[in-house]
């Protein structure tokens, strides 16, 4: 080897140590740069004729573990989804107040209670009555202004997934033109890379990702429920078609009734997917976002409204409970459904066979469909029977039971008995729940003291134009006729003594002693029968919410911790460290001072020969 | 204690110390913020979430205790009421009693008003008891029954005089009068047909006999002989006309007390037709007239007098005591109603209102022997039928009143358990507050030391 070999090796020394200089204050920069993974210089040995005769630099490196960026971009959509759910939920249980709040809404529900208490006390005190108008004035209120907020809730999340989707696309753009790039340059250049990746991770955020790596460095996007997102072909263009306003009927449905957004994705080839339709989305902020609107806000709508038509019954509605009847070994019971109205429900408890059944007739008198659960008894079999005609209801009522019951009727009463000394089928209990829509002072004490405020007339329950219940805790307000005349909440005929309890007697009871049966959300789209009071009810619907709340909450601090540990992980395989850069700084340090060293014992010894 | 996740992917181990420290002195802070929320309020939880899974509870329990609240609001208006009803019922009986006192010691004599003593003293009570009837409490008027917001008794002055067409107590005795008189035997007729004398009642009137109404002097008395004559009056007295044979009726015996023994038994049933027309009439003028006003106040406060005024105005119902329901507990609710219309109250007022509405004038020879046939029936319907005492009525109430008082105490008992339960789930413990705060800030101290220690940690600070 000549001293020229080792001054060229001596110089590609120098040479590389600058550019290992070079990687290192890259790295020291950008110690607060997000995203910016650790960059090595790899060098390799020249040699030439089999003696090593130099040093080169074959390429700048980040440093990558990629089964950690798979698990932080899967983390990334569980933080987006559990984190957007918190909030949101939050959101949701403050619409119903605070803990021990007047206004809240078992605050208000409370205040109701003692205003009709001290009306039951002294029904003749005008005081007493115009707290009553006003406390059942303030519930309503209370229940329309949740109501409104859970839509307001659902309208944010609407505004909040348009602008995930508007993001997504310049995300998926942006994605697009550096993969280009990153192939051009056969995914060498780092920062290329790492920007790419940066957009790819806050695009996991949004949605839930498959990445796959091609050999040239380029990567193919699609969802883990398979919707396409970016090949090299080009990104897909997503679309929302969000909806502006949103009521309680306002839901998802595949079909062209649809009342809220749905995501379609467009290839570049012009394929057009409807990503709902088929559940293409299935984590990330996005999916959170949906799960919220169409299934966690639609549930807290659906138990307000409970709450408000099981109350509008409660007071409204004269039950009228079957009277003993026999007919030779048969028994069971007469039942009058005089007055009958469109949603009004008959039930029919039976034993056939041991086995206990409960029968909802419902009246679809004035038409409709009935939908799947219209009851509030998620148990129960419903049968839509138009009451219209009780010959033709008693046949119908008939034909739903079966052969081991008899039904008849008489006039408006229906007589339904069992297979009397066959003994297998039994009537154990039948009722019909019947709306009282004339006049306030019919004589009976149960009278309309809230009323549907689309049309002002007493709640019946109607699936005539879709289920009256949906959006009525909107909608839900005072009758007006009872605010104009409070006496009509003591007087329930024209004589009624002003001093008289029965009504006020009757309003305190069932709210807070009488028992029915109400479909109580159980958090997760299902609905469990509870039976209990109004009161307890109301205790249980804000319960609830507080329980998702809280659920939702734990979730999102555990994916927080999953989320922290695996960037800690992934920082601690890609992040500069200070410490470490320093570190390789001395080193190089020292390799260039021994590189020059070498060139001036070079130099020297050239020095020395030519002096000879 | 977490680190807020960045979601871009790698960063710095210097950055991501910097973060750690960040979110842990936030965290720490926050908590700190709560704890001092929690000292504030004395409440653990500030939302739904946070109460726990015991949230249910707590709401069912809250719910429960403003329930209670209602009852106890219920029993203190109850009490009120039932402490002036007893006091009046009291003040009633009391007044009662004394009345009949104060009659047994009156005699007729009048004063300068034209009344004698007992009638300005009944008068007194019945213009009293009227307005013990019309109290009310807060607005309410307690012995309405269910009409609470009427006023039940109307003013003693209608109740005496009328009002309009509608005819008074005073006019309704006077016409019960005129037609108890008859033709002036109360309806009664003295026939004599030879030896017989029967006594018919071919007329309206108030008087009827009973027992013995023919007799047959055939066989002629012996001297001092007495022949009764039992005289039904209006208001279901009675009383015996009693009429002694004599030889010599004007002396010995009173005018009117006996009859001439005749030479023949004709002419003594003659005699006695005479003498019994003369004593019938008597009592006519008297003790009907007398008993005619009682029964006619009777009815007339019984409601059976036609085209009368209302005296009562309130509730009807046949059940006085369930027309006030008070709701202190969860049980049945406790009855403590009354009405000015029930029976005890009716007799008194009656009783009251007879020497209100009546006068004795000295002009008329009869008023003495009236007023003391007045006097001597009101002494009697004053002393009350058992069953139908106004001591009855203040029983009853008590009673409601014990109840209701049970149920307070019961009602504190559970409210206290509850309350207990309520705070042990909701309620933050300042000890342990404190305690947490010290701790806290212990370690918020030492996090902030060691992080500005570590932040000196770095080979930049060493290398020259």
């Amino acid at each position: 080897m000549s001293l020229s070999t080792a001054l060229s090796s001596a110089l590609s020394g120098l040479r590389t140590t600058q550019t290992q200089m070079q990687v290192v204050s890259g790295n020291v920069a950008n110690v607060d740069t997000p995203g910016y993974s650790r960059r090595s210089a790899q060098l390799v040995e020249t040699t030439g004729n089999g003696n090593v005769n130099g040093v080169r630099v074959a390429g700048v490196q980040r440093a990558l573990d990629g089964i950690l960026q798979r698990e932080l971009r899967t983390e990334t959509s569980g933080s987006g989804y559990t984190g957007v759910r918190a909030t949101y939920t939050d959101r949701l249980q403050s619409l119903f107040g605070q803990p021990g709040d007047a206004s809240s809404l078992p605050g208000v529900m409370s205040a109701f209670t003692t205003a009709l208490q001290d009306l039951a006390n002294d029904p003749a005190s005008s005081t007493a009555r115009t707290a009553v108008l006003s406390r059942a004035a303030t519930f309503a209120s209370t229940l329309n202004s949740v109501s409104n907020g859970i839509q307001q809730l659902r309208a944010d999340t609407e505004t909040a997934i348009s602008a995930d989707v508007a993001r997504a696309n310049e995300l998926l753009k942006t994605i697009s033109s550096l993969d280009q790039k990153v192939g051009l340059s056969q995914g060498q250049d780092p920062s290329l890379l790492d920007q790419r990746d940066a957009q790819i991770n806050e695009l996991a955020k949004l949605m839930d990702l498959n990445v796959t790596t091609n050999a040239n460095g380029t990567v193919n996007l699609s969802t883990q429920g398979g919707l396409r997102l970016f090949d090299p072909t080009g990104p897909v263009t997503l679309a929302f078609d969000g909806r502006g306003t949103m009521s309680a009927g306002s839901l998802y449905s595949s079909g062209a009734s649809r009342g809220v957004g749905t995501i379609t994705a467009t290839t570049p080839g012009g394929t057009t997917v409807d990503a709902l339709a088929q559940g293409l989305i299935r984590s990330g902020e996005i999916a959170g976002l949906l799960e919220l609107r169409d299934k966690t806000l639609v549930d807290a709508q659906s138990q307000v409204d409970e709450l408000a038509a099981g109350l509008a019954s409660a007071m409204g509605n004269k039950i009228n409970a079957g009277a003993a009847a026999t007919a030779g070994a048969a028994t069971g019971f007469d039942v009058d459904t005089t007055g009958i109205q469109p949603g009004n429900v008959m039930t029919v408890n039976v034993t056939v066979g041991g086995v206990p059944k409960t029968y909802s007739f419902i009246n679809l008198a004035t038409g409709g469909t009935l939908p799947a659960n219209a009851t509030s008894n998620p148990n129960d079999i419903e049968v839509a029977v138009d009451f219209s005609n009780p010959a033709t209801a008693a046949a119908a009522i008939g034909t739903a039971l079966g052969s081991a019951f008899t039904v008849s009727n008489t006039g408006s009463t229906i007589r339904i008995l069992d297979d009397g000394a066959a003994g297998t089928s039994d009537v154990s209990a039948a009722s019909a729940s019947i709306t009282l829509t004339g006049s306030l002072q019919s004589g009976s004490p149960e009278f309309a003291l809230f009323v549907d405020g689309a049309n002002g007339q007493p709640f019946t329950g109607s699936f005539a134009n879709g289920s009256q219940k949906t959006g009525l805790a909107a909608r839900l307000i005072v009758n007006p006729a009872v605010k104009l005349d409070p006496n009509l909440l003591v007087k329930y005929a024209a004589t009624t003594p002003s001093g008289d309890t029965t009504r006020p007697a009757l309003m305190l009871d069932r709210l807070t002693s009488t028992k029915f049966t109400l479909g109580l959300s159980n958090g997760s789209g299902g609905t469990t029968a509870y039976t209990g009071t109004m009161l307890d009810f109301s205790s249980r619907v804000v319960a609830a919410q507080g329980e998702i709340a809280a659920g939702a909450a734990r979730l999102d601090e555990g994916q927080k911790v999953v989320q922290s540990s695996i960037e800690s992980r992934f920082s601690a395989a890609s992040g500069v460290s200070i410490d470490q850069e320093l570190t390789n700084l001395v080193q190089i340090q020292n390799a260039y001072s021994a590189n020059a060293r070498i060139m001036s014992a070079v130099k020297e010894m050239m020095d020395l020969l030519m002096r000879i | 204690m977490t680190v807020s996740p960045i979601f871009l992917g790698s960063y710095s181990v210097e950055s991501l110390r910097a973060r750690t420290n960040a979110t842990q002195f936030t965290d720490l802070k926050s908590t700190m913020t709560d704890l001092q929320r929690q000292l504030a309020t004395g409440k653990l939880a500030d939302d739904w979430a946070g109460m726990g899974t015991e949230r249910v509870t707590s709401l069912d329990m809250n719910a429960r205790v403003s329930i209670l609240d209602g009852y106890a609001s219920n029993i203190t208006d109850a009490q009120t009421r039932l402490k002036l009803m007893d006091t009046s019922l009291a003040q009633l009986d009391k007044n009662r009693s004394a009345a009949i006192g104060e009659l047994s010691l009156d005699s007729y004599q009048l004063r300068s008003g034209g009344t004698t003593q007992g009638q300005i003293l009944l008068t007194g009570r019945f213009n009293e008891m009227i307005d013990l009837l019309n109290q009310d409490v807060a607005g309410r008027y307690v012995f309405s029954g269910r009409a609470t917001d009427t006023k039940p008794v109307a003013s003693a002055d209608v109740i005496l005089n009328g009002s309009g067409s509608q005819i008074g107590l005073k006019t309704a005795m006077a016409n019960q009068r005129t037609t108890d008189l008859g033709s002036g035997l109360g309806g009664l007729a003295v026939g004599v047909s030879g030896n017989v004398v029967s006594i018919t009642k071919p007329g309206a009137g108030g008087m009827t006999v009973s027992g013995t109404s023919s007799f047959d002097f055939t066989t002629q008395p012996t001297e001092g002989q007495t022949f009764t004559v039992k005289v039904t009056l209006p208001d279901g007295t009675s009383q015996d006309v009693t009429l002694a044979a004599s030889s010599n009726p004007g002396a010995g015996t009173s005018t009117g007390a006996a009859f001439q023994i005749g030479a023949t038994s004709a002419q003594t049933a003659t005699n006695f037709g005479a003498a019994i027309t003369t004593a019938l009439t008597n009592v006519a003028n008297t003790s009907l007239w007398a008993a005619s006003g009682v029964k006619a106040a009777q009815d007339f406060f019984n409601g059976n007098i036609a085209n009368s005024v209302q005296w009562y105005l309130g509730d009807n119902s046949a059940t006085p005591r369930q027309t006030a329901l008070v709701r202190a507990s969860d049980g049945a609710p406790i009855a403590s109603g009354a009405q000015a219309n029930e029976a005890p109250f009716r007799n008194l007022l009656a009783s009251y209102a007879v020497m209100a509405a009546d006068s004795f004038p000295s002009s008329n020879a009869n008023s003495p022997a009236r007023y003391d046939a007045v006097k001597s029936r009101l002494q009697t319907n004053l002393a009350e039928t058992p069953g139908a005492r106004v001591a009855d009525v203040q029983t009853e109430l008590a009673l409601a009143s014990v109840d209701i008082n049970t149920a307070k105490e019961r009602n504190a008992a559970t409210k206290s358990v509850l309350q207990d339960h309520i705070s042990a789930i909701e309620d933050a413990s300042p000890e342990q507050i404190a305690a947490q705060l010290l701790s806290l800030q212990t370690s918020l101290q030492a996090s902030y030391q060691t992080a500005s220690m570590v932040s000196k940690l770095s080979l930049v600070n060493y290398l020259s």
